[in-house]
């Protein structure tokens, strides 16, 4: 067989074998990158996947790319011919072949001495079989399983539009600013679109959450509304009595000052509460007049009534209405409907007012409320001290201190150190002798201790180890002395 | 690329590119090869147990280089040269190294002297260099001034004393040896002057069977008679033969990266190499190893040089070139160690195919 001929078969064997091998890697990398470009394509696009399959055009070119790669790795034909001139014992009669001639000096290789191309094709074939399984999953995995984000569920989308119909309302109702919807309201939808169908336990939670919230701001609104009603109601109480006893004559001048400047810080808090609408600007109005302190004549007195009776006509809330959309609960709803506009007392009145002169000192319109207020009056209460109606945290009983209270005293059980003698064998390691002073780290050398012993042996208690610090270099410098060197 | 890598490579080519002559034909080597296996068959039946020896110092003495034998003393050493000298024919002298030898009692030196007709003049008198075998004995005993003046002349292979410059004669080849015991007071030869010698050889104590031999076969240990001597003709064929043997490429790089290898910066140096050697070769080494491949070549019959030529001289050539560092002598790791591993994993013809795909030779 000759020369020629074996250094060209083997560069074909080892180019065949290099092509393949090139193939199949260049192929699984395209794979990979074709597998992973299907996933994020359907996750971002979960339309028709099969126009997918022209990433099959790559993964074959790819292939001849890399088996024409894998062509230029073999070696030339010297090299070859110098390979099998070591391989073969041939003493350089193989690889002179191309530079000099050799005059009759003859070398051959047996075709049987060429030798095999072997390549280690596991790791290349398991990587092209996890690769091409990549595909097939990314390619005919269903859709579902390919979302980032799992649809709303059912329930969850039907909480919202409740909860979206109660924020309404309350909007609509005032019982909440408009700040406070715009915040509310962009929380549900953001809620609505975070939702998840593969874990509704968030949502829900999320959701349950904002629904306490929009049924205490309900309840707080409603109390709100109740106390300005009330307040009001008060003021046109006053109102209409100051007009009867001032026409029936059954007041003092001084006492009527008096009623009427009560009547108008009564009437003052009540409107700093109340929305703007023409009736309350009316009022202001009046209230502006009359800032001096003068007293309120007949005419404006009946005015009073009127506007005020208009305004409480127009405060009216439908609280069915509320309980219907789930922001009251039945009790509180009974409570409110249970809770009467008190009518005009005119004794009531009349006796606070002498009370008030009989009382030490001059008499003032806050003193007056006071006592208009007291056990009856729970409006007038709210402005003197700040409570607001039972049931909301409104009763103020001063602080609340605890009694100290004092128990026996903890044991000290457990906590002392316990003595413990040491063995004898650890006693030398409460002296420590310079053994060396050297510029590096010194090693230590861990040594094993028999068991047992004497007493007196240090380490006849059975302790394990013992340590001793060495100089670096004493080891290698007894090795070169007693080389004999 | 370290300058030692570089200048390397460079000595690759011209060896690669100096050869244009067409190669012995196989004739010639029968002839060459019958020749050289007489004289190693002969110097092996003169001298028993040290056939490697004896083929290295053939090898030697092929590759106009000289050798640097190392060992204890009794072992052999002058008997070889002297052994050589017979077989070859060749003038052979012998120089006791001491430490009050001067240059002038190797190289010669000038006489006053009166002539016939009663003027005196200073005559040349040459000193025991000009031979053509020289065993230089403990050439560590003596002083630098006069190892310099011997290894110079090595080199130069002639003589300038009082401006006269007077060739040596040829063939010149030195054998010198040192003792590696009782080094006090000695002047071991500087790695520089290492460098001049083709080979370090170390001459091991022979066996127990080498020495029964030794003393059943010869009175006072003197060696026979050869019966058969190369002629004056016959060595300058060998050495004409010699300057055709071929030294294919790829084999002049295996030597290249094999030299480059010895330095612990290159990349191919292998783990012994970066850890334990302080200098590696210089070109010589490399040089070295090609005329000794060569010759190498010749002995075994061949008109090119293949890598087990180089494999088989490498150790004696390299192994005084390369300069270990004192870590090496802690952990007593020789030169010799060094260089093999050397072989080991620096590959003849590096393919550089994948990790994955080798090629498997049948029957391995």
């Amino acid at each position: 067989m000759s020369i020629s001929w074996s250094a060209r078969e083997l560069a074909r064997r080892l180019q065949w074998a290099c092509a393949v091998r090139a193939a199949v890697w260049w192929s699984s990398l395209a794979l990979l990158v074709w597998g992973s470009v299907i996933v994020v394509v359907r996750l971002v696009w979960p339309a028709s996947s099969d126009w997918l399959l022209i990433g099959l055009v790559g993964v074959l070119a790819a292939a001849v790319i890399g088996a024409w790669d894998g062509t230029r790795r073999v070696p030339d034909e010297a090299s070859l011919l110098a390979w099998l001139d070591a391989e073969n014992a041939c003493g350089g009669l193989l690889m002179s072949r191309l530079e000099v001639s050799l005059h009759g000096w003859h070398a051959e290789v047996n075709g049987e001495q060429l030798p095999k191309v072997a390549w280690k094709k596991r790791p290349a074939l398991a990587l092209l079989a996890v690769s091409l399984a990549y595909v097939g999953v990314g390619l005919w995995l269903p859709q579902r399983f390919l979302q980032l984000h799992g649809t709303p569920s059912r329930a969850a989308e039907r909480q919202v539009e409740r909860l979206e119909q109660q924020l309404q309302k309350l909007s609509d109702l005032g019982l909440i600013d408009l700040a406070r919807y715009d915040e509310l309201r962009a929380e549900l939808q953001q809620i609505r679109r975070n939702s998840d169908s593969y874990e509704p336990g968030k949502s829900h939670e999320a959701l349950d959450h904002l629904e306490r919230a929009l049924q205490q701001l309900a309840q707080q609104g409603v109390q709100k509304w109740a106390e300005q009603r009330e307040q009001l109601q008060e003021a046109r109480n006053l109102a209409e009595a100051l007009k009867e006893l001032t026409q029936s004559g059954e007041l003092k001048p001084e006492q009527s000052k008096l009623a009427s400047q009560a009547l108008q810080q009564l009437l003052q808090q009540s409107l700093n509460a109340a929305q703007a609408n023409e009736n309350v600007k009316e009022l202001q109005e009046l209230l502006e007049r009359h800032k001096d302190g003068s007293p309120f004549t007949n005419q404006e007195l009946a005015e009073l009534a009127e506007k005020l009776k208009e305004l409480l006509d127009g405060k009216a809330l439908d609280l069915d209405e509320l309980a219907e959309l789930g922001l009251l609960d039945p009790e509180l709803l009974r409570k409110l409907k249970d809770l009467p506009l008190r009518p005009v007392d005119l004794e009531w009145i009349k006796a606070c007012l002498e009370k008030c002169e009989e009382g030490e000192g001059d008499c003032d319109a806050e003193e007056l409320l006071l006592l208009l207020c007291r056990g009856r009056n729970r409006a007038g209460q709210s402005l003197v001290n700040g409570d607001g109606p039972p049931g909301v945290g409104g009763i103020n009983r001063g602080r609340g201190d605890a009694p100290l209270t004092f128990g026996k005293p903890s044991s000290a059980e457990g906590v002392q150190l316990k003595p413990e003698a040491l063995k004898p064998g650890a006693l030398h390691h409460l002296e420590t002798p310079i053994l060396q002073v050297q510029r590096v780290k010194p090693t230590t050398d861990r040594r094993e201790t028999s068991q047992g012993g004497a007493l007196g042996d240090r380490n006849g208690t059975g302790e394990g180890y013992d340590r001793l610090t060495l100089p670096r270099h004493r080891r290698s410098v007894r090795q070169y002395f007693e080389s004999g060197r | 690329m370290p300058s030692g890598l570089s200048s390397c490579l460079a000595v690759s080519r011209y060896i690669g590119e100096t050869m244009t002559v067409s190669l012995p034909t196989t004739k010639e080597l029968e002839a060459a090869g019958t020749v050289l296996q007489r004289l190693l068959s002969e110097l092996d039946r003169m001298l028993l147990g040290r056939s490697e020896l004896h083929r290295l110092v053939i090898v030697a003495l092929l590759s106009r280089g000289h050798v640097l034998l190392e060992g204890v003393p009794g072992v052999g050493k002058t008997t070889l040269i002297k052994a050589l000298g017979q077989l070859l024919q060749l003038d052979f002298k012998r120089v006791q190294f001491t430490p009050d030898l001067m240059p002038g009692d190797i190289l010669g030196s000038y006489i006053l002297q009166e002539s016939e007709d009663g003027r005196r003049e200073l005559v040349f008198r040459p000193g025991p260099i000009f031979t053509n075998l020289l065993l230089a004995d403990e050439i560590n005993r003596a002083s630098p001034k006069t190892q310099s003046a011997l290894l110079e002349a090595m080199q130069e292979r002639q003589v300038t004393l009082l401006g006269t410059t007077r060739p040596l004669p040829e063939p010149f080849f030195v054998l010198a040896s040192q003792n590696p015991i009782e080094l006090e007071g000695t002047y071991p030869l500087p790695e520089a002057q290492l460098d001049r010698f083709l080979f370090k050889l170390m001459v091991e104590q022979v066996s127990e069977e080498v020495l029964d031999g030794i003393i059943s076969t010869r009175r006072r240990g003197e060696p026979p008679k050869p019966d058969w001597a190369l002629s004056r003709e016959e060595l300058a064929r060998l050495y004409q033969l010699m300057e055709r043997i071929y030294l294919p490429k790829a084999v002049s790089r295996y030597i290249a990266r094999l030299v480059s290898a010895t330095h612990a910066q290159s990349p191919l140096a292998p783990p012994l190499v970066k850890e334990y050697v302080a200098y590696g070769s210089s070109p010589r080494g490399a040089i070295a190893l090609a005329e000794a491949g060569r010759a190498h070549a010749l002995l075994c019959g061949r008109p090119t040089v293949g890598f087990e030529d180089i494999r088989a001289v490498a150790i004696p050539a390299l192994q005084h070139r390369v300069l270990l560092a004192y870590k090496a002598r802690l952990d007593r790791v020789t030169p010799a160690q060094v260089i093999e591993q050397l072989l080991q994993q620096i590959p003849a013809v590096p393919l550089d195919l994948p990790d994955d795909v080798q090629l498997q030779t049948p029957g391995r």
